[in-house]
């Protein structure tokens, strides 16, 4: 399954998922979605695209350094001290989830139950972290509408990446 | 992985909706015997009896919400926040229940025993 057929393929490959993930998220960050959803701290989820498709083209260990320098990147680009601690507390959780969901469900799920459960997955570490920080129950009152929200997106992501993966799989370095 | 969406998605995304509708309701099972509305801000907290018929108005991060406690339910009225999403909210009855103005910063909480007052206003 994995694509790289040697050390320099798969960091080639790590270098080029990273760079389309922080791409992601930088047009995620432009993209007002508050004129559609007018609730805050919502995100389309765009670049757990991306970290899925690493969990499966390369390996979990490549896919969970992309996303935690991902969340720096963008953290120290775009954000402020405090949400790059959000982010990471979703991050964390949506990579243990792809993680263990590889290495006992690979074949149960297509992409979509996997981009669901990982984004319900990142929703719950946010709202852990949130709670840390500011105190009990306030943000958890959050939580419904984001699960609602992020198994939409979810379905969609994954439908996308359920279409692009069998392409993926194709490519071959030309020799 | 398999390329076609099948049977376990739909698990998935059946399991992950009723995840949220516990959540949604989870505050419904707490505590019924709730007497005071907590209104947090920058600046502090506020508690209100519940069995006051009144309307508070609270200002936190330049933004002011104004609340109203009628028959022991509590609602947002007006705020001046750009998504009203309190206002929104509906009516807040039982104990642990919250409602919540993100821009202003401001949380309306439903609280319940007495160990949670400090001291009450009203």
């Amino acid at each position: 399954m994995p694509l790289a057929e040697n050390k320099t393929h798969r960091l080639v490959l790590d270098a080029l998922l990273l760079s389309i993930a922080l791409i992601f998220s930088y047009v995620e960050a432009i993209f007002p979605l508050t004129a559609f959803i007018p609730l805050p701290a919502f995100k389309l989820g765009l670049a757990n695209v991306v970290i899925m498709l690493a969990v499966w083209i390369v390996s979990s260990i490549d896919a969970v350094f992309i996303s935690l320098v991902r969340v720096v990147v963008m953290g120290l680009l775009f954000g402020n001290p405090v949400s790059i601690w959000f982010s990471l507390g979703g991050a964390v959780l949506s990579l243990l989830t792809l993680v263990i969901l590889k290495r006992f469900a690979s074949l149960k799920f297509s992409f979509v139950g996997i981009s669901v459960l990982s984004a319900a997955a990142h929703n719950v570490g946010q709202i852990i972290f949130a709670t840390a920080f500011f105190g009990v129950k306030t943000v958890f009152a959050y939580l419904p509408f984001l699960l609602v929200v992020s198994t939409v997106f979810g379905a969609i992501c994954g439908a996308l990446v359920n279409f692009i993966f069998p392409k993926i799989l194709k490519l071959k370095v030309k020799k | 992985m398999k390329n076609r969406i099948c049977q376990n998605d739909f698990f998935a995304v059946a399991a992950v909706l009723i995840l949220a509708l516990v959540v949604f309701l989870a505050p419904m099972f707490g505590n019924r015997s709730a007497d005071y509305v907590k209104i947090t801000t920058d600046s502090g907290e506020q508690i209100f009896s519940l069995s006051k018929n009144s309307e508070y108005t609270v200002t936190s991060n330049e933004h002011s919400v104004t609340v109203k406690v009628n028959d022991r339910e509590v609602w947002v009225v007006q705020a001046t926040c750009a998504d009203k999403v309190c206002v929104n909210s509906g009516k807040i009855l039982y104990g642990g229940q919250v409602i919540v103005c993100a821009p202003a910063r401001i949380s309306i909480e439903i609280i319940g025993e007495k160990g949670d007052v400090d001291y009450a206003v009203g």
